[in-house]
């Protein structure tokens, strides 16, 4: 795989990281640079968690690749590969910032995620090729993380993790942080719980994040191009009542069920609406 | 001294013919019966004497042997009372042909002949043997006057048989009375049901399809309600489905003197609390179970997450057969189980998950527990998934007052039905299945295609919903049904669409 050397005033350099205390000279990439600039989020967490911050990281993860939206985190084991894994898993983009060469695989056992990330999105560095992985090069690492993305998401991290720096980082940079509320008496999550108490955003559901950037699933241009006469009539009636049965829906055009079901299936197959517990309703977030 | 006289006996729901033959000689008095006779036809033994001498006759004082032929097959049931006494009774008298003659009934101590179980199908068996007359107790008469080509000579008591067989008296025929069709107002009606047009639509494609439906939803939203209307939506019995059913009915004594004969199609509802043999069948003497009483008709089970599920598993094969294999002793016993299968479910052990104005006690746990039974394989096999919503107390004032929605009666519903079912009917004509609810996969293939733009809905939901071959084959079954509905030769894209909204959910999967 090719290495992409990017430098500081060069324009495919993010100007998102030339706001941040000491960015970076270089950035050794690795993969689809437009990401650099993409709107991303940092989802980042212990390398020692629960299965609850595992299934959270990736679910956080999926959704917001889902609203096209870069997912970043460091690819360490635990939460940041879950993270990664979400992203991809929906079909979205995600990048890996490293804290060692584009070319040197830490965790080695991240060797088939790694090679994904690269196929499908994005390794970033500001270590040249070969540089092994060094403790002291992770601290440093996070700062890029942080200063890469809109926001980051702490979902579960213990006392002293790095995820903490990074979110600290990421206050100092002036961008928002968020932290899955975890178990009280569960030492895994003392660092996002402490997090909270410091003032860090609660994230009680993972669509928050979305609202937070100000993402919408689907918007009424959008349903009135790619939905037919019929079909946009039912949504827009759904898009004003909020949820409603087939029957509700029966009732307010005085279209017979035959007709109205067929509608409503295709804009289910299509993704404006959803159904749950028998009630539809438009989706809010393009996930679920 | 050798007497023989005809009767049959029952092996499941069908009959076969048996003779008995008795014989007298000499020896120390004794009444032996032989031909793997059960315990009710050994006890014959201690009926017919005394009712023998209680009628005025005599018991011979010598060895009397009874042989049941063909003495290999096992044989059950107190209807043999009659042919064995009156084989006693004829020895060494003049009597008359009975060669095309049957008897069955059961003598009491004084003599009186009881109703029996299962009369039709021994009846049937008997006529198909060559049998022209069918001595009978009066209690079966009626049920029997199902069949027209027999001759019905009802008795009620052992003496009239007797001078009967010793050509003394004649026996009256019995006068059959017009079946008349029961065609009481059973007093429910699709109309009643208000504000559940949707899921009145999908029971219609369930019956006109013959395919199942499981209905979810709140408690009291109407699932029961409607499900109790289904029967009325489907074509009316024929008489040879009339003769089979009766036949069923008749095995497991359900029959009474008010409704000899089965003429609607049945509606069987079990309690949760049923046991597999309740369900599917058998017992030492195997008896026909709810899945066969409701053969032919609806199978409602209410509340399936209640059921055991050993007991919903054992329903698997049955219902996607429409037969169900019952081995006991020596033989193996077959009983009809097409049913349509209507089941009701509530979407969380309280019931209240889906329902806005009440909380849902259950755990986590329990609804996983809950969804993993529910969404077995069982359910799987059930071909229309649909969700039911309580009426908004809003809305059915408004429903009142507005009358753009127009209800479905049930009468409206059951012409649809029929004229989909006549659709199908002929269009599978020489085929194994008859409605597009049974079709096979080669069915499927030769009788669903798709088209272009259906094709591509269809491939989308694919991967959207992650469908199962399975649950492939169920969309394009009931598109089909949709299709015949609106009398479409082709299943157009809307047809599929609709298809795809019964199919099973994700989410509660």
């Amino acid at each position: 795989m090719e290495i992409i050397i990017v430098r500081k005033g060069e324009p495919a350099y993010p100007d998102r990281l030339l706001e941040i205390k000491n960015p970076p000279k270089q950035l050794y990439c690795c993969g689809n640079l437009k990401l650099l600039s993409s709107r991303s989020v940092a989802v980042i967490g212990s390398r020692t968690s629960t299965v609850y911050g595992r299934n959270t990281a990736k679910s956080i993860g999926r959704c917001l690749a889902a609203a096209g939206i870069t997912v970043v985190s460091g690819m360490a084991i635990g939460i940041d590969t879950c993270a990664h894994e979400g992203a991809l898993e929906a079909g979205g983009m995600t990048a890996a910032v490293l804290g060692c060469g584009p070319d040197v695989c830490y965790p080695a056992e991240n060797k088939l995620l790694m090679a994904d990330i690269q196929r499908k999105g994005l390794i970033v560095t500001e270590y040249p090729p070969g540089t092994p992985a060094s403790r002291y090069n992770f601290p440093n690492r996070n700062r890029i993380i942080s200063g890469l993305c809109e926001a980051t998401v702490v979902v579960q991290a213990r006392n002293r993790s790095g995820a903490l720096i990074t979110a600290e980082l990421a206050a100092e940079q002036g961008r928002d942080v968020f932290a899955v509320p975890g178990n009280i008496d569960s030492q895994y999550n003392l660092g996002n719980n402490k997090l909270i108490k410091e003032g860090a955003a609660p994230l009680v559901c993972v669509e928050d994040i979305l609202e937070h950037l100000g993402i919408s699933g689907v918007s009424e241009e959008d349903a009135r191009s790619r939905l037919s006469d019929r079909e946009f009539q039912v949504f827009e009636i759904l898009n004003q009542e909020g949820e409603m049965t087939v029957d509700e829906v029966c009732l307010k055009t005085g279209f017979s069920p035959a007709y109205v079901t067929p509608i409503l299936s295709v804009m289910e197959m299509k993704g404006f609406i959803n159904s749950e517990m028998g009630k539809f309703f438009v989706k809010i977030t393009p996930c679920k | 001294m050798l007497t023989k006289v005809r009767t049959a006996t029952l092996s499941g729901i069908e009959g076969y013919p048996v003779t008995v033959e008795t014989d007298l000689h000499s020896g120390l008095p004794g009444f032996h019966i032989v031909g793997l006779a059960d315990t009710t036809i050994k006890e014959a033994s201690k009926r017919i004497k005394p009712a023998i001498q209680n009628c005025g006759g005599t018991f011979p004082g010598e060895k009397v042997t009874v042989n049941l032929v063909p003495a290999g097959r096992p044989k059950e049931g107190s209807h043999f009372d009659l042919p064995i006494a009156l084989g006693i009774i004829m020895l060494g008298s003049e009597v008359i042909e009975l060669e095309d003659t049957a008897f069955i009934g059961e003598v009491s101590l004084d003599g009186t002949i009881n109703g029996v179980r299962g009369a039709l199908p021994l009846a049937i068996c008997l006529r198909q043997a060559g049998i022209r007359n069918l001595v009978l107790p009066l209690e079966n008469a009626a049920e029997v006057s199902i069949l027209e080509d027999i001759n019905l000579l009802p008795v009620a008591h052992l003496r009239d048989a007797a001078e009967y067989v010793l050509g003394i008296r004649k026996l009256p025929l019995y006068i059959r009375k017009e079946i008349e069709r029961e065609n009481e107002e059973s007093g429910v009606d699709f109309a009643q049901v208000v504000g559940q047009e949707s899921v009145k639509r999908a029971i219609l494609v369930g019956a006109a399809g013959n395919h199942g439906i499981l209905m979810m939803g709140s408690p009291g939203c109407g699932k029961t309600m409607m499900a109790k209307r289904i029967p009325g939506i489907l074509p009316e019995l024929t008489y040879e489905e009339k003769v089979e059913i009766t036949g069923i009915y008749s095995v497991a004594g359900l029959l009474s003197p008010e409704h000899p004969i089965v003429n609607q199609r049945p509606f069987r509802s079990p309690h949760h609390n049923i046991t597999q043999t309740g369900l599917i069948g058998g017992g030492v003497r195997p008896r026909p179970g709810e899945l066969s009483l409701a053969h032919r008709g609806v199978l409602f089970l209410d509340e399936l997450g209640e059921f055991d599920a050993r007991v919903i598993d054992a329903m698997r094969q049955p219902v996607e057969e429409g037969i169900i294999r019952i081995n006991r002793n020596l033989e193996e016993v077959i009983f009809p189980s097409k049913v349509m299968m209507v089941i009701a479910a509530n979407p969380c052990k309280c019931g209240n998950l889906w329902d806005s104005r009440k909380i849902c006690t259950c755990s986590a746990h329990q609804l996983e527990g809950y969804r993993r039974k529910l969404m077995g394989p069982f359910a799987d096999r059930v071909d229309i998934h649909i969700k039911v919503n309580p009426v908004e107390k809003d809305n059915l004032m408004q429903y009142g007052e507005t009358q753009l929605t127009k209800w479905m009666s049930t009468a409206e519903m059951r012409e649809i039905v029929c004229r989909t079912r006549a659709l199908q009917a002929e269009r599978y004509r020489g085929e194994a299945f008859c409605c597009n609810g049974q079709l096979d996969e080669k069915g499927i293939r030769n009788y669903c295609s798709l088209g272009r733009e259906s094709k591509e809905l269809m491939m989308a939901s694919y991967e959207r919903l992650g469908l199962s071959m399975r649950g492939y084959s169920k969309i394009l079954r009931m598109a089909r049904t949709i299709a015949d509905l609106s009398e479409s030769d082709r299943i157009e894209t809307e047809h599929v669409a609709e298809a795809l909204m019964y199919r099973i959910d994700l989410e509660t999967k």
